[in-house]
């Protein structure tokens, strides 16, 4: 008897139809399944075995012959322990023929409960993109694939359950996920307002924020560079429906949801500089999505960013260009989306304290030098806005008044990203951050006065040329924070702040 | 150069071959000339002894064809000789005990004895040693005197460039031979240095590197070269205050920059000072012990007019004089913005009136005070 059950591969983030095709035939008791499958797909055949006698099916004592096509495509992950178990029981007529449109995906355990698997969401997608109207999908990952849209979801737990709700005997309800992406509880357990004084370094954050700029914080220990780069998430705009997904389905293929269903905090992720150029960029036999992809939508903090190998910082070039991150290896390419916002800190020197008055600094030049050098010329042309932090005095902080509150902040940002949103609808990207050098010459044009403070700086403040772009679009992104239609000399005179460490540390 | 006298062909071959200042001292009080040197050294060889055998073994094996030899190294480098028998050789530098009887540069000493100041301090300056090195730099650049510093990084290299960007005439003393460029980073600066009329000394032949112990002997061409010494910064046990300690020496003036006492790069400088060094606020202090300074800096004396700042502007000036310098408090008298705040420090910047660095903004100009107005 031949049965024919339809389930789903995954390559990247791109789901792939595959036809798992069952044959029970006489001969010798013997199982084999054909079709370029990878090691976790030749176990299940134990799993499988085992779930459907433990669950009180006969397994058939016969010939059974599992094909995966098409049989060119390479197939891996558990979640085809499912449709195999499915086939052999449609094949031995436990099961009555299962419907073309239906998609089975789940991995076994022993006793044939059905447990939850890798990347559900990304297939579910793909396969209603592909026209399937169901998805019978484990009832731990229902969570993040009940928000889908245009295909059911059918959350089942067990093999028993599932040949009742195949046979007709048992109806499930297929499962809708409940968001509201306006109004959401508060996640974050920390506030700008903790953050005492520090004016300037807020408002460039604040900047950096409103248009998605990459930052570097540069200062002497304790001056809160980690502290406010943890709360940059706070002030960023909530994610939109579509954002959540991609978000989801990055981390839904990492196996890092937690069966609460969609994403909807902003990522923010910082990987620690002992960490690999793989773990970063993504990778692995198995191609993984790295750290820049995992903060896709959200930030990706890089503390002390000069003692990460420069092979790792390297890597990080082509991401912030281009939104993405393409791997290649032997067997294919793949690309995975790596939209984030860069924040970095760094010390002016190993030892932290160049510069501190009250601190001796126990550096020589050479390692003072080699320290610096490890930020390259072009990984700080993508960094748009530099700012220097001083420790708080204590003096400062007594008579400190009350801080502005994460909220607060927030709205002002939202409001500039809706503006920008609106100037470049037509040329889809979000953020100022995003301009190309032709999209700055028609949207950050400066008048008279403007350029000549800009040639003024230039001369008397020694910025390099790179610095020019740059400020263009920080200040079109203050222009649109203080709701300006045009750049106007102030704000060129203030995104000029945001470039002092061109001229003093990298001369 | 195409030929050279008895004694620079002389004075080129002792330094050659490693003799010391000392010792080539020694040497011309035994043989009683340089002519005397240069053809008699061979029978006079064994009894030599405060020189050591390898040196003199090194001198007879170089002074073979030695002229052409080193005539085709100095202009293959660039650089040009001046020996103290010279005319051209610096007239202050004559004066000092030890003088270097030759010198090695690359650039011109056209101007070396007009009046001549040296800007030294700690090659890890804070933002405060940073800016008034800055500041008294352009000051005294602004009235025509030499700026005279060490080529190392921090206030040396902050000293040769702001001489350069006011168009005044600098010298940098090295420590190693002149065809290596120690710190790397300032080969520019080298090069800038020699173009425009100023130049880089060393009294080491080519190829010595920059060892520890020679710094120490470079300190005392810095201060001799100039009228008075500057200290910026200083810590307590460092290189800029053993410069002072030959400017004393020598008889120069010593100018110190007081600083914070709980600072660890103005230890030094107040130390100079309660040892009796002069306490320099601005360049009026430097004028006061160098007469012919003082028309110089009465001339040119400058205001910024007020008339050109605005009123936001006025206003930041207003607490600057009164000590309130840092973004958060003026904040806060203010009442601006951040933002607002800090463009209106940029356009203060270009206009020269102020310095912003992290920690604090100061003033550049004298003002008169506003609160008057």
């Amino acid at each position: 008897m031949l049965s024919k059950i339809k389930t789903c591969v995954l390559y990247g983030l791109e789901g792939y139809a595959v036809d798992v095709e069952t044959d029970i035939s006489g001969g010798l008791p013997n199982f084999n399944i054909v079709g370029l499958p990878d090691i976790s797909i030749k176990e299940s055949k134990e799993r499988v075995r085992s779930a459907i006698k433990n669950s009180r099916f006969d397994f058939p004592v016969s010939r059974i012959t599992v094909n995966l096509a098409p049989a060119n495509l390479k197939k891996e992950g558990s979640q085809i322990d499912l449709p195999i178990a499915v086939g052999i029981l449609t094949a031995s007529k436990v099961i009555k023929p299962v419907d073309e449109k239906i998609c089975i995906i789940g991995e076994l355990s022993l006793d044939g409960r059905i447990t939850a698997i890798d990347g559900a969401l990304p297939m579910v997608i793909s396969m209603r993109n592909k026209s399937f109207n169901k998805a019978i999908v484990p009832e731990d990952n229902k969570e993040e694939c009940g928000a889908i849209e245009g295909i059911e979801i059918i959350p089942v737990d067990s093999i028993t359950q599932l040949v009742d709700y195949l046979n007709g005997n048992l109806y499930i309800e297929p499962y809708k996920s409940k968001y509201n992406f306006q109004d959401k509880p508060d996640y974050y357990n920390e506030d700008f307002s903790e953050i005492k004084g520090q004016p300037a370094m807020k408002r460039a954050v604040e900047i950096a924020a409103a248009g998605m700029h990459n930052i570097l914080l540069l200062g002497n220990p304790g001056s809160g560079k980690t502290m406010i780069a943890r709360r940059i998430p706070t002030i960023l705009p909530d994610l939109t429906f579509e954002e959540s997904l991609e978000v989801t389905k990055i981390y839904s293929i990492s196996g890092l949801l937690d069966n609460k269903g969609l994403i909807t905090k902003r990522p923010f992720r910082s990987p620690h500089h002992t960490s690999s150029r793989t773990s970063i960029a993504g990778g692995g036999t198995k191609p993984r999505p790295g750290e820049v992809s995992l903060s896709h939508c959200g930030v990706l903090f890089l503390d002390e960013i000069p003692e990460f190998p420069k092979s790792v910082i390297e890597v990080l070039r082509q991401p912030m260009e281009d939104g993405k991150i393409s791997i290649s290896r032997a067997s294919g390419s793949l690309t995975f989306p790596a939209k984030f916002m860069m924040v970095a800190s760094m010390n002016p020197c190993p030892c932290g304290y160049l510069g501190d008055p009250t601190h001796e600094c126990s550096c020589s030049q050479g390692q003072i030098d080699k320290y610096l050098g490890k930020i390259s010329g072009p990984l700080l042309n993508r960094i748009d806005i530099q700012i220097e932090v001083l420790p708080v005095k204590y003096d400062d902080l007594k008579d400190m008044k009350a801080e502005e509150s994460s909220a607060a902040i927030k709205k002002r940002i939202v409001k500039a990203r809706n503006i920008q949103r609106e100037r470049y609808r037509n040329i889809g990207i979000l953020t100022n951050s995003e301009l190309s050098t032709k999209g700055i010459s028609k949207f950050c044009k400066v008048n008279k006065e403007s350029e000549i403070l800009l040639k003024n700086a230039f001369e008397t403040l020694g910025l390099s040329v790179r610095a020019y772009n740059k400020i263009l679009k920080v200040a079109r992104t203050i222009a649109d924070l203080e709701n300006y239609e045009n750049i106007e000399t102030k704000h060129i005179a203030e995104a000029i702040r945001y470039r002092s460490l061109d001229r003093k540390y990298w001369r | 150069m195409d030929n050279l006298n008895t004694n620079q062909k002389t004075l080129l071959w002792l330094s050659s071959g490693s003799v010391s200042n000392n010792n080539i001292s020694k040497l011309l009080d035994y043989f009683g000339s340089v002519q005397n040197l240069w053809e008699n050294f061979e029978n006079e060889q064994l009894n030599l002894n405060f020189l050591k055998v390898e040196t003199l073994n090194k001198l007879s094996k170089i002074k073979i064809d030695f002229e052409e030899r080193i005539l085709e190294k100095l202009n293959s480098e660039k650089a040009q000789i001046v020996t103290i028998f010279d005319n051209d050789y610096p007239s202050k530098l004559k004066q000092i005990e030890g003088a270097p009887y030759l010198l090695y540069y690359k650039g011109s000493l056209e101007d070396i004895n007009n009046i001549s100041i040296a800007v030294i301090g700690s090659r890890k300056a804070t933002s405060y040693g940073k800016w008034a090195a800055e500041k008294l730099t352009k000051e005294l650049s602004d009235i025509g005197v030499n700026i005279v510093s060490g080529l190392a990084v921090g206030i040396d290299t902050i000293a040769h460039k702001t001489a350069l960007k006011y168009n005044a005439k600098t010298y940098g003393i090295i420590g190693c031979g002149i065809n290596i460029a120690y710190p790397k980073n300032n080969r520019e600066l080298f090069k800038q240095i020699a173009e425009n009329k100023g130049a880089v000394i060393t009294e080491y032949t080519f190829d010595i590197q920059p060892v520890a112990f020679n710094f120490h002997d470079r300190n005392r061409i810095i201060s001799g070269l100039s009228e008075g010494v500057l200290v910026i910064e200083a810590q307590e046990k460092s290189g800029t205050l053993i410069t002072a300690g030959h400017a004393a020496n020598q008889g120069r003036e010593i100018f110190a920059v007081p600083g914070n006492i709980d600072s660890l790069y103005s230890k030094g400088t107040n130390a100079l000072i309660r040892d009796g060094a002069k306490i320099t606020v601005s360049i009026d202090d430097i004028a006061e012990e160098i007469l012919e300074l003082k028309e110089r800096v009465s001339l040119k004396k400058t205001f910024i007019d007020l008339g050109t700042l605005t009123d936001d502007e006025l206003k930041i000036i207003e607490c600057l004089q009164s000590g309130k310098n840092t973004i958060y408090v003026l904040e806060q008298e203010t009442k601006m913005e951040t933002g607002e705040l800090l463009g209106n420090l940029t356009f203060l910047e270009m206009k020269g009136a102020i310095k912003v660095s992290a920690d604090k903004i100061s003033l550049n100009l004298s003002f008169p005070s506003i609160s008057n107005k």
